[in-house]
């Protein structure tokens, strides 16, 4: 098991427990997604495996490994984040950007191996270079985003709401990036508010609730069996064409 | 938020804290010279740091340029109390739109009055820029105005006597009058606090945009909050003219400011008690260390000038690091409940005031 | 005398830009207003001092390593522990740092001015392209230029440089991604030291005496310049103190004396109008980090 997470009580802000008692789990090579409306705790979830939320209880382990343990930054290099908001840099270039992705690497020509795979898999990228982040359309943006998180060689990808705002052109293509990911045996923990596009493309599903609670997961034929999900989504997976 | 309980109950801190600033005089009527004139320039500090706490305390936003008030407060004192004939001598290149401070006679409470107003003057001038800034922005703007009093009292020579000390104030500050207007200040700070405005401001406190948006006009408040603030601060500056009878424009720069910071922050800057007990505590540290540096504890031989300073700022940054909510942090002085020693946890929720929070949660934003 | 003029402004804006420098570097990755700035600029001049009689660049390298040594000292004893703090607490603590070292040095080496002969070479003027130039200008817009060039060269170009841009710019995506707050945050401190040193060595020579409130004006000076050009970015902070320094040496060569004396009223009235009506900075497009 890649992340396990156990029972997590999860704090946000001075009062709000914005995650009660949430258990959830990424196998190897899995692609997972978490699927809820606004304010569900999705995110409080993804920061709390960043160690940007403080467990309150429960546990929540990267191969095996605790979260609140000490030791626990050196595994912690091995899992990315993109944020909501991207986080890109917007006073540095492009490629700088990139090249703070893989700023903990030791193996440079394997690191310089890795900025040309993303380069290909991302051609804006290399015809932008040497231009300031702040130049760059939102979509540009996520594939940077996105581009930097790989260069960390990371064992656990988390994608926190990558299509949000974007044009539908550009979601398509950021959900081709996220399939082709998943083919070359990446672990995704996939946060989107687009439930039918990432019942689609994932091995499994968590539908949360808020706070924090698992409604129920499973394959999107699972979820269809379960009547509180479909009342939830709205919809049953099979009814909108999703038979993954 | 709890209802405004029995007038005893609701009076408790105000009297109480009035009550340690009677003993602080008493401490002085009692004692000799050197001891008369600590309690007295303690109780002065005790109107500046509550002059302080109007604004702080409630907005949550920390001022480092309340001292300009108290400039202005002590200068406005010296331009009225000192005797014609020597004022004739002391300003002799007056620009002639000024030519009437010569004239300019009052009695010292008159002074005193028209001291505080001078400050809310100021403050009225200068409430704009409280009322849009918060934070960090508001520190540098509140330092430049400091920064701007200062630059203007020591360059514009003719009319302030620049570096030179103003000198010949008669001595009208006594023990008594600094305890009444001190006593009067802490209740002014006690009722601004409990009024509406001061509520609302405190609510702000925790976070300036929820309250804005519920239609708090945060910056009204702030600006009240401010000018009242200003005129309590001129008060203490000048009870302080009409007590050391000369003053230097460097007593009003940023070794003074940095102590009153000591005051307010060791206290706890949220806290209207708090900023009493930390005058009076820091005055008396003062006067302790002072003693240590010319010698009096270590058999005459005098320390090297600094001491002082250094170990005032290193009380300072310990108190940043151990408790940046200093001694009282968000609660005020009570009297102990009926049981003797009442859990420290049900002591503190009674003693919370409303809209009480962690303020570092408010002020640390982005 | 124009050409003397333009090399005696140039020269005072690069030393602006110098200190302004120290001031938002500080404030860009740590949300530190560092009042002890000035202090670490008085560490440097102090060595200065001490050294005078050693030949100047060994002076010179003294002041940066005392700087240094008080910057990282600082660093460990006051802000270490107030990292998490609000920057408001951590100005306050700054006051503290700065009122402590000063008292130390008056304690210690530095109860009254002492003054420091100006270098022999420092004194005289040089025929340039037909101006009269003294070679303190010269110097200083030499020193501060290279500098200048040396800082945006290591900002730019280095993996440290990019790595302190980013945590100036977002720590938490930073450090999320793997910079290391205890290589940034000391390493943003010895630039800071190098700066100060550097500047020092230049106000020394200028004022030809050191005393232990010598750093309050250069402090001041770097706080303006940053909150004129945009504390967020280094770029626009350079850029103000830059201008700051150019601006004040055409008003000191126009203004009439009696209104030089309230320079510095005019220059924190223009500071507290650029903090109500465009808190971002005067040359900055981009947001700030507010309080």
């Amino acid at each position: 098991m890649v992340l396990s997470i156990t029972d997590a009580y999860l704090q946000y802000g001075a009062s709000v427990m914005a995650v009660q008692g949430c258990s959830l789990h990424v196998g190897e090579g899995e692609l997972v997604s978490l699927i809820g409306q606004n304010g569900a705790g999705k995110s409080t979830l993804v920061k709390a495996v960043m160690g940007q939320v403080p467990l309150h209880s429960g546990t929540i382990t990267v191969d095996g490994h605790s979260v609140s343990d000490r030791g626990f930054s050196t595994v912690r290099k091995r899992v990315s984040h993109v944020p909501e908001d991207r986080g890109i840099f917007a006073s540095l270039t492009v490629g700088e950007n990139l090249r703070l992705g893989g700023i903990t690497r030791k193996d440079k020509a394997g690191l310089a191996r890795d900025i040309e795979r993303e380069l290909e898999r991302f051609p804006v990228l290399r015809k932008y270079w040497s231009r300031g982040a702040s130049l760059l359309s939102g979509g540009e943006q996520q594939q940077l985003a996105i581009a930097r998180a790989l260069l960390l060689d990371p064992r656990l990808l988390l994608l926190d709401e990558p299509t949000l705002g974007l044009a539908p052109i550009i979601v398509d293509l950021i959900f081709d990036v996220v399939v082709q990911l998943r083919e070359e045996g990446m672990t995704i923990l996939l946060v989107e508010q687009n439930a039918v596009r990432s019942l689609e493309v994932s091995d499994r599903s968590y539908v949360l609730q808020a706070p924090g609670k698992v409604l129920g997961s499973g394959s999107a034929a699972e979820l269809g069996e379960l009547p509180a999900v479909v009342e939830y989504l709205g919809f049953s997976p099979a009814e909108v064409g999703v038979t993954r | 938020m709890k209802k405004l309980g029995s007038v005893t109950g609701v009076l408790q801190t105000p009297v109480l804290l009035i009550a340690l600033v009677l003993l602080a005089a008493l401490v002085g009527v009692g004692g000799d010279v050197t001891v008369a004139r600590v309690a007295t320039l303690a109780i002065v500090s005790v109107v500046f740091v509550t002059g302080l706490s109007i604004f702080s305390g409630s907005s949550g936003v920390m001022s480092f340029g309340h001292v300009a008030f108290m400039a202005v407060g002590a200068y406005t004192t010296a331009y009225l109390t000192i005797p014609v004939n020597l004022k004739a001598a002391l300003f002799t290149n007056l620009p002639g739109w000024l030519s009437w401070l010569v004239d300019a006679h009052a009695s010292f409470l008159v002074a005193l009055l028209v001291s505080g107003v001078a400050a809310a003057v100021l403050g009225v001038v200068t409430s704009p820029i409280v009322a849009r800034l918060s934070g960090l922005q508001s520190g540098i703007a509140t330092l430049a105005l400091l920064l701007i009093v200062y630059n203007v009292l020591n360059s514009w020579t003719d009319v302030t006597r620049g570096s030179s000390s103003m000198i010949g104030i008669p001595r009208n500050t006594t023990i008594w009058l600094a305890f009444a207007v001190a006593a009067g200040s802490i209740a002014a700070a006690w009722a601004y606090r409990r009024s509406r405005s001061g509520l609302q401001l405190q609510a702000s406190r925790e976070d300036y945009w929820a309250a804005q948006a519920s239609g708090i006009a945060v910056g009204r408040h702030r600006a009240l909050s401010w000018i009242l603030s200003a005129f309590v601060c001129g008060l203490a500056g000048s009870l302080y003219a009409g007590y050391l009878t000369s003053f230097n424009v460097n007593s009003f720069f940023l070794t003074a400011t940095f102590a009153f910071i000591v005051m307010i922050v060791l206290g706890g800057y949220l806290s209207l008690s708090g900023a009493v007990i930390g005058a009076l505590v820091v005055s008396g540290l003062q006067e302790l260390l002072r003693r240590l540096q010319d010698g009096q504890f270590t058999g005459g031989s005098a320390l090297p000038a600094g001491v002082a300073d250094l170990i005032l700022a290193a009380v300072l940054l310990l108190t940043l690091i151990k408790a940046p909510l200093g001694l009282m942090g968000v609660r005020e002085l009570v009297l102990p409940r009926r049981r003797r020693r009442a859990a420290p946890d049900d002591d503190a929720t009674e003693a919370v005031t409303p809209a009480a929070e962690a303020p570092t949660q408010a002020a640390r934003g982005a | 005398m124009i050409l003397e003029f333009l090399i005696s402004a140039v020269g005072l804006g690069a030393l602006y830009a110098l200190l302004t420098i120290g001031v938002a570097l500080l404030f860009g990755v740590l949300g530190l207003m560092n009042f002890a700035y000035g202090e670490i600029i008085l560490a440097g001049a102090f060595a200065m001092y001490l050294f005078r009689d050693q030949p100047w660049l060994v002076a010179l390298l003294m002041a940066i390593v005392f700087a240094v040594v008080v910057a990282l000292l600082s660093e460990r004893l006051a802000f270490h522990p107030l990292r998490n703090a609000d920057p408001v607490t951590l100005m306050i603590a700054s006051f503290a740092v700065s009122l402590a070292i000063q008292s130390l040095a008056r304690m210690t080496v530095l109860p009254r001015t002492r003054g420091v002969a100006p270098e022999d070479f420092l004194a005289h003027r040089v025929d340039l392209l037909g101006a009269d130039v003294s070679v303190l200008d010269l110097l200083t817009l030499a020193l501060c230029g290279t500098m200048l060039v040396a800082v945006a060269w290591m900002m730019g170009r280095t993996s440290l440089g990019i790595q302190l841009r980013a945590a100036a710019e977002d720590f938490q995506m930073a450090s999320s991604l793997g910079v290391r707050a205890n290589l940034v945050i000391p390493s943003a401190f010895v630039t800071v030291g190098v700066l100060a040193a550097v500047g020092s060595a230049v106000l020394v020579a200028r004022q030809g005496a050191v005393s232990a409130d010598m750093g309050l004006q250069p402090m001041l000076i770097g706080v303006v310049g940053a909150v004129l050009g945009g504390m967020s970015s280094l770029k626009g902070a350079a850029l103000g103190g830059f201008l700051l320094g150019a601006a004040t040496a055409l008003l000191e060569s126009l203004l009439p004396t009696d209104l030089i004396a309230f320079r510095d009223a005019f220059l924190f009235s223009a500071l507290i109008a650029v903090l109500v009506v465009r808190p971002q900075g005067l040359l900055s497009g981009a947001k700030v980090r507010v309080s």
